[in-house]
């Protein structure tokens, strides 16, 4: 079997929908009654980006930025207007079936499971739609369960479990046919924290041991933290960054962030003095401390520490890295990834 | 004064929000005006050829009477297959089983005054964009009579008014029932061809055989289809005619307490679901 | 192929019955419903000929057949072919996500997955009315007759599954197609006449439409013969080039299936 080293090629999407608009005014109602108005709306404009066997790949991006109709039409659901996809060297939709056979895909917000049944009613559907041998879906259901922890579970109707459990057997049910590329859609929305790390550390051993190529999107950023060393980021239908996620910390962290421990009385103080002269650095105060960050960049870090050593009442400085959350927020804050602002 | 407008405003913004719904849903009106044309004109083919070769059919019916029967009771179906109906059907399970009836509970409003306002605004929209327009269609094409008089016009459309409030209890007792089932799909089926059937709108109920007659007049659907149609023919008078309304008004009434009592069973229900 | 899909389609249908053994108060009131529906339409063919010993020139068993044979042809439909009906809204959704990631036709996935019990319900009872209008008019003995009988059912799956899918399909381009559906398979209950008492103004419009093959022209030619050779013969035409359109139409449908319907 030839496997490119490609698990996922995408080249120059491109996708626009047709959006009713409605019509402003006080008899808007009625001529969009009469005589109803469209509008063109660009979702995708020039989409590429190549994923590897064995990469577990952040999608990242504002609500409306293109995310999900990317993964769509990679994963084969939607048609471009143009552009080019190759999921393991084939077309996701000309080849639709094929393909199908080699990828698995969960949409967080919505169950593929029977919602009535027992999820190992609907794992016995998928048994029989993927042509799974009973002997082979028995080990793999096995071995599925033991680690995400489903054996209380499959015998219960689906309506009776929690999300988290739901979610755990929906995890099951995209991986039982062993896919090798693998979309995940918001995997661990609305989860606790347990269940968000067993579903984490499941995705990482996919990867590992199997080498699947995963693309994730998600808007917990811890998921992003612990699992990708790649992200992608899509704004207005673009990408707008394609990296390591070390580079992107780096590069938008340049400016560092500065912690200082303070009694109460002082904070104020501190607050007024780094405004006066930073009015763009963010001041945040919690407990003893008072966090500084958004400043321009590493020398202004250091600048910042100097001038708040010089006060008396200042104790514990340390200089560390934003949050991976604020860098991304920044990044899109600023409508686009330009160099770091001098 | 004002405590009136308090109380009538939420209420008169539902009826208008409904009438804006209605007429965005430009196509489905059309379609069924279409459906009630081809329905009528099928119907009307039919018992043409029973009354030609009944005598039975004859001496109740003359031939332009029939019709008339037929297409008016087509005319004032309020339980026509269309918007009216889908309309209940997709609220009242939106309603119930989405939960969104919840919503309904904290409202400062009377959940059943609300239905009925908006049944009523639909019936307006419904009776403009499909109902008068039949009735125009088949009055032109010269097969129908006019109303038996001016009085019996008027009475016609006082017995049509009573007919949307039997016909909203009807609709408010069906919509509840999704509380305890959820094959509403098939309850409201049931309930047309049962409505059709003793309502008079597949047969004239003077034809029925009689002991499907004796149902018939114990049951509301008549109030709906049929005694509208019997006084646009002026076949009721007198004493007659104020009984028929009488019952349409009892039926209205009853159903409204109806609904009222097992709005409370379904509100228990819903408590206990957690709805 | 063929022994996947039918294996997918056997486990599909288990867990369907599974999945309606849940609600057995609700399965029982639709037994009641789909026979209360059921007699009084027969009810009322029963009415209809306690007046008039013919209708035209067909007997009340003849007319029986020609309404089972269109109805049959739509519960059919109903049954096995199912996404027909339920795309809309599936495609109005937009849920046909996992069905597309899936090494399936999505037809065959979703017509399985959504089977409607009641349909089956519906097919006991008018394939019973059907067998005993064979019965009372010994047709049993005239292979002839009942081989065009069976391609008359044949005819009507395809005109109802042919025409359930173009309006569904159709769903992709302009939305809600609701009302034209229910349109159409509320007119079912009205064709279930010969077309040949009706006005020659109907008569043409319900064959343009084309209930006529459904019910009336398969029928009557089976019965009769040769004055109906010519659209008798024709509805399996009719049926074969409605389901064509209505496949190809699916075809398109899916490529211009956006999973939210509007936007992203």
């Amino acid at each position: 079997m030839s496997i490119s080293a490609d698990a996922i090629t995408v080249q120059d999407l491109v996708k626009s929908y047709r959006v009713e608009r409605r019509r402003e005014g006080r008899f808007g109602w009625l001529r969009s009654f009469v005589a109803p108005e469209y509008q063109h709306i660009r979702a995708l404009d020039g989409i590429s980006f190549t994923i590897p066997q064995g990469e577990v790949v952040g999608l990242l991006g504002p609500n409306g930025a293109g995310k999900s109709t990317t993964v769509k039409i990679v994963a084969g659901i939607m048609y471009a207007d143009s552009g080019d996809v190759r999921v393991l060297g084939r077309d996701p939709h000309r080849q639709r079936i094929r393909n199908a056979r080699e990828i698995g895909v969960l949409f967080g917000q919505r169950s593929q499971l029977i919602f009535e049944l027992p999820a190992i009613d609907s794992l016995q559907f998928l048994r029989a739609v993927y042509r799974i041998p009973q002997q082979d879906f028995q080990q793999r259901l096995g071995e599925l369960a033991d680690v995400l922890d489903l054996v209380p579970l499959l015998n219960q109707p689906v309506r009776t479990l929690s999300q988290g459990q739901r979610t755990r057997c929906d995890v099951a049910a995209t991986f039982l046919h062993r896919p090798k590329v693998v979309f995940l859609d918001e995997p661990t929305i609305g989860l606790d924290v347990e269940a968000k790390q067993s579903i984490r550390r499941f995705i990482a051993a996919m990867r590992d041991e199997h080498g699947v190529a995963v693309i994730l999107t998600t808007h917990d950023l811890a998921d992003i933290e612990e699992l990708c060393e790649r992200v992608i980021l899509i704004d207005k239908g673009r990408v707008v960054y394609d990296g390591s996620l070390r580079r992107l910390v780096d590069r938008f962290a340049a400016s560092k962030v500065v912690q200082v421990e303070a009694p109460a009385g002082a904070q104020e103080r501190i607050e007024q003095t780094v405004q006066a002269q930073w009015p763009h650095a963010a001041v945040e105060q919690f407990g003893s401390m008072v966090r500084i960050s958004g400043l321009a960049d590493a020398g202004g870090a250091t600048e910042v520490a100097r001038v708040l050593l010089n006060l008396a009442e200042v104790g514990n400085l340390t200089i560390t890295e934003p949050r991976v959350e604020e860098v991304i927020r920044n990044v899109f804050r600023e409508g686009g990834l330009h160099e770091p602002p001098a | 004064m004002s405590r009136l407008r308090d109380t009538s405003l939420p209420y008169w913004g539902a009826v208008t929000a409904f009438l804006k719904v209605g007429l965005a849903m430009r196509f489905n009106f059309f379609m069924s005006l279409l459906v009630t044309l081809v329905a009528s004109w099928v119907l009307v083919s039919v018992w043409k050829v029973i009354h030609g070769g009944s005598g039975t059919v004859q001496s109740a019916f003359g031939e332009q009477e029939l019709v008339t029967y037929l297409v008016v009771a087509q005319v004032v179906n309020l339980a026509r297959m269309g918007w009216i109906n889908r309309n209940v059907v997709y609220n009242a399970m939106n309603y119930v089983q989405t939960g969104k009836i919840s919503l309904d509970l904290v409202r400062p409003l009377d959940l059943q005054a609300m239905r009925y306002m908006e049944w009523a605004a639909v019936f307006v929209v419904d009776a403009l964009l499909v109902a008068v327009p039949v009735w125009l269609v088949w009055f032109v094409s010269g097969n129908l009579a006019l109303p038996a008089s001016a009085v019996d016009g008027a009475l016609f459309v006082v017995s049509v008014a009573l007919a949307w409030f039997v016909m909203s209890g009807i609709h408010f007792l069906m919509a509840l029932l999704t509380v305890w089932t959820y094959d509403f799909l098939g309850l409201m089926m049931v309930r047309t061809a049962i409505q059709e059937f003793f309502g008079g709108t597949l047969i004239p109920l003077a034809l029925l055989p009689a002991p499907l007659a004796v149902l018939a007049a114990f049951l509301p659907f008549q109030a709906v289809v049929h005694t509208p149609v019997s006084i646009y023919l002026g076949r009721l008078h007198g004493q007659e005619l104020i009984f028929a309304l009488g019952v349409q008004a009892v039926w209205g009434i009853a159903l409204l307490l109806a609904g009222r009592w097992l709005w409370g069973r379904a509100a228990l229900r819903l408590e206990v679901q957690g709805g | 192929m063929l022994s996947h899909l039918l294996h997918v389609y056997g486990v599909s249908i288990t867990l369907r019955l599974k999945q309606y053994a849940q609600y057995r108060v609700d399965a029982w009131l639709q037994l009641a419903t789909r026979l209360v529906r059921f007699a009084l339409q027969l009810a009322f063919l029963g009415i209809a000929f306690s007046f008039v010993e013919r209708l035209g020139d067909w007997t009340p068993w003849e007319v029986v057949l020609m309404w089972c044979t269109g109805v049959i042809g739509f519960y059919v439909h109903d049954a096995f072919f199912c996404f027909a009906t339920q795309s809309k809204v599936l495609f109005y959704n937009g849920e046909l996500d996992y069905a597309l990631v899936r090494p399936l036709p999505v037809y065959v996935q979703e017509s399985a997955r959504e089977m409607p019990f009641e349909s089956l319900l519906n097919l006991i009872f008018f394939g019973a009315a059907f067998s005993v209008a064979v019965m009372r008019l010994e047709l049993y003995a005239r292979p002839g007759v009942i081989l065009w009988l069976i391609v008359a059912l044949a005819a009507s799956t395809l005109v109802w599954t042919g025409i359930a899918t173009l309006i569904s399909c159709i769903t992709v381009w302009v939305g809600r197609t609701f009302a034209v559906w229910q349109s159409f398979s509320s007119l079912n209950d009205y064709v279930k006449y010969p077309l040949d008492i009706f006005p020659m103004p109907l008569q043409s419009l319900l064959t343009i439409v084309p209930f006529g093959f459904t019910t009336f022209y398969p029928v009557a030619f089976a019965l009769r013969g040769g004055d109906y050779a010519w659209p008798g013969a024709f509805s399996l035409g009719v049926g074969l080039l409605l389901f064509g359109l209505s496949y190809l139409t699916y075809i398109f449908a899916l490529r211009h299936y956006s999973s939210t319907g509007t936007g992203e």
